[in-house]
């Protein structure tokens, strides 16, 4: 699904916003930006009718505070539940660690902050934390988006060449 | 009335009681909990005729699964269906069966399907038919166990209508009979060094460099490439070819008609064809190789029989039954006199037929050597298997043409991965599972085995190392490359197989490390755990798979096509886009031979599905999903022009001159395994969208002058 213009509006709009609150917070420049995108989360041909939808999300780590904002569009259904889980691995699904506040809408928000322990920060830097969107028609165990957190990084578009080695997020990132 | 005492002495007795009272719905086997009526007698057996023709193929007979088709009856069917409907089976087999063409059956055939296959696990047919919204919880009425017999009845007449497949037979034998004048006979000595203009194996040369020293068009010119001639394929199969040009002939091949043609490369005119058949209604597999030598062509039918047809009137010169079992003929080439073939789909255990390399008489079709591509008892890699007998040992699929270093006289084959897929659903335990997805050195004129590297021991996720192996020499010491499902590229000494180094190219979940000295695999520990849905970056789909990789070497690069894909997988799949790739499926990637540097890459939303052809222009052609056969500066990895084709571009480009002039030739195809199906699920009728059909060979050149 290609991102609408209000909604890459928007998105850019929320950033700002979360840029700015970043410069007047002072201290915490030093905070780390961490971005999803939120996309299908796993399906088969059963499910495949009513799996569509997207989305972005960027978080902060100040300290131990995790600082969520995201926006979707697109479900086919209400969005329902929206969760900051803990993988076990990039990519390998686990339990959630905090529920984040959703509008239950087929478009719309999604935020929370998240006080994290030293283990779950230390997940977060190895690309382990992940935001699950479940709706009325996709719900757990794996919902009808996720995306995984990994560093923010300048956006590559189509057929536009990188230069030795890009981002490899089990390259880039401490593993345990 | 009983005292309270009395209550407090008797309490955790009457809590037993009442836990026992729950517990049987927890602990009674699922047998006692079916119920009965989901749907008729007739519809199953009507539906067992439906299976045979239409899934069998893939599923198998049994319902057991092979390869990329999960298992439809068993344990693991009945738990990862548990907590599902019904209408959730229904609606899965009707929107992705049969392969290539979902919600091509009736509604009335799909149900008899579902029919079948709840039957085939135990549930019991009753007086109310199943209809599609039919919506029962699998667990009270699957049990995951076949009811005696149940496969071996006779099942109903298929339907008239094929299930929704019309089947035509046509005219058979040679149909064209125009004689090729002055076709010069394919020697060793070509095949050693191919003419500049001649494309006359599967990726080009010996080396699988797939790279061609023309030079006619260039980074400077390739803007004004158009199209010269089009050729329509049959439609249907997995048509992922690779044409064979000598002499301006080019030889082309319809994978299930099993249709060989004989076409002038320059004009496209069709100079002999010979309708070998049959026609099948599906294969399993594609027929992506033929070979030349001295005036035959080569063909792998794809009802596992080998014909030699003399390339210059198309008939038939001898013709060789390689199985008659399920086995299918994957890889092909011809060397020294002798045709190499790697047989594939010998899946069912007990393992009536293993897989294996073997060797044929380029002139009589005889069996000269064979080698089998699993370790037996008492074979070197023979104690990997966790002491399974040999009869259930399979797998070793040797789809993939393997390579040929002539001045060692080894042929260097990649082995798929061992069946079924899990460790535990084949009972290896944490044996190595050799010669499965390990690199292969066989002495080309005995099949004797000079050396194994297995590149994925072990291994569970149907992630094989199974691709081409390309040969190149540095300074003194020979190299092999290969690129495996892991996305893994490898170095390899061809001498003695020893691991040289490595470079990740897309990101994978599966390895928590690898050695940097030997290449050593550590599986993350949730895999070994075996639950029951694994995450597997990348999908079975692969970062990398038959696609094969060009080494452009003027600046020795080694270009790849890759993919961006993930699953969880279990008793089936369920696929995800891939962390940090912004669901873009495409990547292509070049690497430094020398030092495995990555040098450039790009990516975008459509798959690549045809290996990688360069030049000494300077040039790397590929085509994708979305129906672009793109020209990329080698160098550089700019995009430098592109056509739009009927439909997706598939199989293997080639180049070639005739009359002073260079062309490049791509086939398109619609059909395939799971580079195919991940598109599929994931971009197709969202961001893409192509014809399924269209199946041809487009040619492309520079204008006349």
């Amino acid at each position: 699904m290609r991102t609408s213009e209000p909604f890459r509006t928007a998105f850019c709009l929320a950033a700002a916003v979360m840029e700015a609150s970043l410069l007047l917070a002072g201290p915490a420049l030093a905070a780390e930006k961490f971005e999803a995108d939120l996309g299908f989360a796993p399906y088969d041909d059963a499910t495949r009718s009513d799996m569509a939808g997207r989305g972005a999300v960027t978080a902060t780590l100040d300290g131990n505070t995790m600082t969520i904002h995201g926006l979707f569009e697109g479900l086919k259904s209400p969005a329902t539940v929206a969760q900051l889980r803990l993988g076990r691995g990039i990519a390998v699904p686990g339990a959630a660690i905090a529920e984040l506040t959703i509008r239950s809408a087929t478009d719309g928000d999604l935020s929370g902050t998240v006080a994290l322990t030293a283990s779950q920060a230390k997940a977060l830097r190895a690309g382990w934390l992940y935001v699950q969107v479940e709706s009325v028609k996709l719900a757990a165990p794996y919902g009808n988006l996720w995306g995984w957190l990994l560093p923010a990084r300048e956006k590559v578009a189509d057929g536009v060449v990188e230069r030795g080695q890009r981002f490899l997020p089990q390259l880039a990132l401490p593993q345990k | 009335m009983p005292s309270s005492a009395w209550f407090k002495h008797r309490l955790p007795g009457i809590a037993l009681v009442a836990l026992l009272c729950v517990l049987p719905w927890r602990l009674t086997p699922l047998a006692a909990q079916t119920a009965e009526g989901t749907f008729t007698e007739a519809q199953s057996l009507a539906g067992q005729a439906v299976y045979q023709q239409s899934c069998a193929a893939c599923h198998l007979a049994t319902l057991g699964g092979a390869g990329e088709a999960p298992p439809l009856a068993g344990d693991k069917f009945a738990q990862s269906w548990s907590d599902r409907t019904t209408a959730d089976l229904f609606t899965l087999v009707k929107n992705g069966m049969p392969l290539g063409k979902p919600g091509s059956l009736s509604d009335a055939a799909y149900a008899q399907l579902v029919a079948f296959i709840l039957q085939a696990n135990g549930a019991k047919p009753g007086a109310a038919p199943l209809k599609p919204d039919t919506k029962v919880a699998m667990k009270t009425v699957i049990t995951g166990v076949t009811p005696p017999g149940l496969l071996v009845r006779k099942p109903a007449a298929a339907p008239a209508d094929g299930g929704g497949r019309r089947v035509v037979q046509p005219p058979t034998g040679v149909t064209l009979a125009r004689k090729i004048e002055h076709y010069t006979p394919v020697t060793d000595a070509m095949l050693a060094r191919p003419p500049a203009g001649d494309w006359l194996m599967h990726l080009h040369d010996y080396g699988g460099t797939s790279f061609s020293s023309l030079n006619q068009i260039t980074v400077a010119n390739a803007k004004q490439l158009q199209l010269k001639w089009v050729w329509a394929m049959d439609e249907s199969g997995r048509q992922q070819f690779n044409p064979l040009v000598h002499d301006g002939v080019m030889f082309v091949s319809n994978n299930l008609t099993n249709v060989v043609q004989a076409l002038d490369a320059k004009t496209g005119d069709l100079l002999w064809e010979n309708r070998l058949g049959p026609t099948l209604s599906f294969s399993a597999n594609a027929s992506r190789t033929m070979g030349l030598y001295g005036n035959l062509v080569i063909y792998p039918s794809s009802d596992a029989k080998l014909y030699a047809l003399d390339a210059r009137t198309g008939k038939t010169v001898w013709r060789t039954v390689v199985t008659e079992l399920n086995g299918l003929i994957g890889g092909l080439n011809v060397i020294n006199g002798k045709v190499l073939i790697g047989l594939t789909r010998c899946d069912e255990r007990p393992v009536k037929e293993h897989c294996y390399i073997a060797a044929y008489d380029v002139n009589t079709g005889k069996q000269l050597w064979k080698f089998t591509t699993v370790a037996l008892k008492g074979q070197p890699g023979g104690d990997s298997w966790n002491n399974l007998p040999d009869n259930q040992r399979s797998g070793g699929d040797a789809w993939i043409a393997g390579t040929y270093d002539p001045t060692l006289n080894l042929a260097y084959w990649g082995i798929g991965q061992a069946k079924p897929h899990t460790r535990d659903a084949r009972g290896s335990g944490t044996g190595a599972t050799d010669y499965t997805n390990s690199t292969v050195a066989l002495d080309a004129d005995t099949g004797k085995l000079k050396w194994y590297h297995n590149l994925a021991p072990g291994e569970t996720l149907d992630l094989d190392e199974v691709f081409e192996r390309v040969l190149v020499d540095y300074d003194g010491h020979k190299a092999y490359f290969t690129v495996g499902k892991t996305g893994i590229l490898w170095k390899g000494d061809r001498q003695n197989g020893k691991y040289l180094g490595h470079a990740e190219t897309v990101f994978q979940n599966v390895y928590t490390k690898i050695d940097p000295k030997t290449g050593d695999v550590t599986y993350r520990p949730d895999i070994l755990e075996q639950e029951q849905w694994l995450s597997s970056c990348p999908s079975a789909e692969g970062g990398h798979n038959w696609q094969a990789m060009s080494h452009y070497a003027p600046a020795d690069l080694l270009i790849i096509p890759l993919s961006q894909s993930c699953s969880l997988w279990g008793s089936g799949e369920k696929v995800f886009p891939m962390p940090g790739t912004g669901g873009k499926m495409g990547r292509l990637s070049a690497y430094e031979g020398k030092t495995l540097k990555p040098i450039w890459s790009f990516q975008q939303s459509a798959s690549f599905l045809t290996s990688v052809v360069t030049t000494a222009g300077g040039l790397a052609f590929v085509g994708d999903f979305d129906r672009n056969f793109w020209v990329i500066n080698a160098q550089t990895g700019e995009r430098l022009w592109k056509a739009r084709l009927g439909t997706t571009a598939q199989g293997f480009p080639v180049t070639f001159m005739v009359d002073g002039k260079q062309f490049v030739a791509v086939p398109t195809g619609t059909e395939g395994g799971s580079p195919v199906k991940k598109p599929t699920m994931l971009v197709e009728n969202r961001t893409i969208f192509r014809p399924h059909s269209g199946q041809a060979v487009y040619v492309f050149a520079l204008p006349d002058e």
